[in-house]
């Protein structure tokens, strides 16, 4: 029967090619938004690791937590070095983490901080060694990849995030270390010691700067105790140029931004589905209608009514499992495009992942809306009048 | 091998019902039915091939009392006992000559049966047809492909349903010669349904023919005369 139904649905190839490209067209939208969407959060999740607060210099806790957690944006400015110690001697704060930013390389980040920075993600040093003095760096894996650098090579930042700033040529620094790929955004930054960022910086201050507090740019905090979450941020915005940042808060906030575009996306995934729905639905009254004889001629060959009706149904779920199969990797094909233009713009690594949960949605909805729109030709051909049909020349 | 007694059919609406004389045909005979458009001969084909569920009345072929038939067991029945060549050939323009003729046992749900098909395909001279699509065929193709299509399952009751409509007299004649030798090579009773004066010629010269003819109006001094126009009359009753 399976093969019956198979020669029939390609017995009007345009009609069949036109209904699988509008169904796959419109599995392959719904399967982008579903893991695309999936992978953005784990990404997210990934690089949240477990920090509860970011605190930097007054401004937009959104663009303190995309600089210090996701290093998607530019930083609000600098805090006092002394801000740290105040954090760490909190007794509701567990670890406090500093992060130096401003200065970058070939577009990947530098960032001055300690060995805990590490340790909040879990990564591991694959080549080489971790800094044990400034002016030494350990290459995210990306970075290394991306520049060819090895262990013993030479390179100078560029001041600012961005390519263009002029170049510490007089600073270079040596790298000593490779990462091992994390699928983190440590991939894709220059490590450092912190006191390399102060030392390639102290020439760009005034003599008299010189003996000036140090500073950081933000520092990663993680809670003792749940009380913190109530008590710390509090504690921060009351501090005098200071503010915090929760991530979990700001990355929900985020996802309900870019929310609304997933569900644009998907809401137009739906309506290509129903148009695809509708054709296949015309496609298949047609072709009740066209093989009405031959249909009528199984039933007069012995084949029950319910066999023939279940024939109508089989032509329409082929045509969804070979759309589910061209969409499922149409949007796989997708996403994975997506990541190469995220990596290419040094952008957010998005979480891997094997199938997502909600991709089972895809085969079920493409049955479902194959089951549906056979439903009325399937009856049509269960009622056929096969006396009728197989007397009356046409 | 094919009778009836005190057959009745009425459709749903219908102001009066379809009645058919008791009739046999014995082994070894086959049967040309004739009857003018509304004489009641769609309908008795209709019960004869397990499409209509008897009514009232009795209707036995191939020793199966059909009234006693659920409609699922009419299903397998009629795949199992019955071969029909319709008016239309109705060969499926998706399908391939082979295909076609795989056509009767998937409808049973079963695996083709390739060793019979090319057994057919043999004897009826269409074996280099197998790979071409009907419409690649020339109408005498076509009538071999559908008879072929009609045996594949060994039908004890082969049932043709105007098969000379539409064709000229040589095609006719060839028609004719193809489904009397396929009977008698498989051994099954044929039914041929026509109103064609070439194919009443041509059958009426043999002893193994009963003719029946079905009327839609009584004939004047009938005995058993009905109001009806609708009823039907055995106008030869050498049939048995």
């Amino acid at each position: 029967m399976i093969r019956l139904a198979w020669r029939y649905l390609w017995s009007s190839p345009l009609t069949t090619a036109l209904n699988l490209l509008l169904l796959t067209l419109g599995l392959a939208a719904v399967t982008f938004v579903l893991r695309a969407s999936a992978q953005v959060e784990a990404g997210l999740k990934r690089d949240l690791a477990g920090i509860d607060l970011v605190v930097g210099a007054k401004g937009s806790p959104m663009q303190i937590m995309l600089a210090g957690v996701f290093h998607l944006d530019s930083p609000t400015g600098n805090i006092p070095l002394a801000t740290l110690d105040a954090l760490k001697r909190q007794p509701l704060v567990a670890q406090a983490v500093p992060l130096s930013l401003g200065d970058s390389f070939r577009g990947y980040r530098i960032v001055g901080t300690t060995a805990e920075y590490l340790d909040l993600y879990g990564g591991r040093i694959g080549q080489g060694a971790l800094w044990t003095r400034p002016m030494q760096a350990v290459l995210g894996a990306e970075v290394a990849r991306a520049s060819g650098l090895k262990i013993g090579d030479h390179f100078a930042g560029s001041h600012g995030l961005a390519d263009s700033g002029g170049a510490h040529g007089e600073h270079p620094f040596e790298v000593v270390g490779v990462l091992a790929d994390s699928g983190s955004v440590l991939d894709r930054l220059v490590l450092t010691d912190i006191a390399s960022v102060w030392e390639v910086h102290g020439d760009h201050h005034d003599a008299h700067d010189a003996d000036a507090p140090k500073e950081i740019t933000l520092a990663l905090v993680r809670y003792r105790s749940p009380l913190a979450a109530v008590m710390l941020p509090r504690w921060v915005n009351a501090q005098d140029g200071l503010q915090s940042a929760a991530p979990a808060l700001e990355t929900a906030r985020l996802m309900r931004i870019v929310g609304a575009g997933t569900e644009m996306l998907r809401g137009f995934g739906i309506v290509l589905l129903v148009a695809a729905g509708l054709s296949v639905w015309v496609a298949l009254l047609h072709a009740v209608r066209a093989r009405q004889g031959d249909l009528a001629m199984l039933r007069m060959l012995g084949a029950p009514a319910r066999r023939v009706a279940a024939l109508i149904a089989l032509e329409a779920l082929l045509l969804a499992g070979l759309a589910t199969v061209l969409g499922l990797a149409a949007g796989h094909g997708l996403v994975a495009l997506l990541e190469r233009l995220l990596a290419e713009r040094q952008s957010l690594r998005l979480g891997a992942l094997g199938v997502s949960d909600a991709e089972w949605l895809v085969p079920l909805l493409a049955g479902g809306m194959a089951l549906l729109a056979s439903s009325w030709p399937a009856w049509r051909a269960y009622r056929l009048d096969v006396t009728t049909l197989l007397q009356a020349p046409r | 091998m094919l009778a009836w007694g005190g057959l009745v059919h009425q459709y749903a609406g219908a102001a009066e019902p379809i009645r058919y004389a008791d009739f046999a045909l014995g082994p070894g005979r086959h049967l040309l039915l004739r009857g003018a458009s509304g004489s009641g001969k769609s309908t008795l084909l209709a019960l004869l091939s397990g499409l209509l569920r008897v009514q009232q009345g009795e209707l036995a072929v191939a020793g199966t009392s059909l009234q006693d038939l659920s409609p699922r067991a009419l299903d397998a029945w009629r795949g199992a006992t019955l071969g029909v060549v319709p008016q239309r050939l109705h060969l499926s323009e998706a399908l391939t000559v082979a295909e076609n003729l795989a056509l009767p046992a998937l409808a049973a749900g079963q695996g083709a049966d390739t060793a019979r098909a090319a057994e057919l395909m043999a004897a009826l001279n269409i074996a280099e047809l197998a790979g071409r699509r009907p419409h690649q065929l020339s109408v005498g193709q076509a009538q071999r492909v559908a008879l072929a299509r009609a045996l594949m399952r060994r039908p004890q009751l082969l049932l043709a349903d105007e098969p000379s409509a539409s064709l000229d007299d040589e095609h006719t004649l060839h028609m004719l010669a193809l489904l009397l030798d396929a009977a008698e090579r498989e051994g099954c009773t044929l039914v041929i349904a026509s109103h064609d004066g070439r194919v009443i010629e041509a059958l009426g010269a043999r002893d193994d023919v009963a003719e029946v003819v079905l009327r839609g109006k009584p004939p004047a001094g009938s005995p058993a005369s009905p109001a009806s126009h609708r009823t039907t009359y055995w106008l030869d009753e050498d049939t048995a």
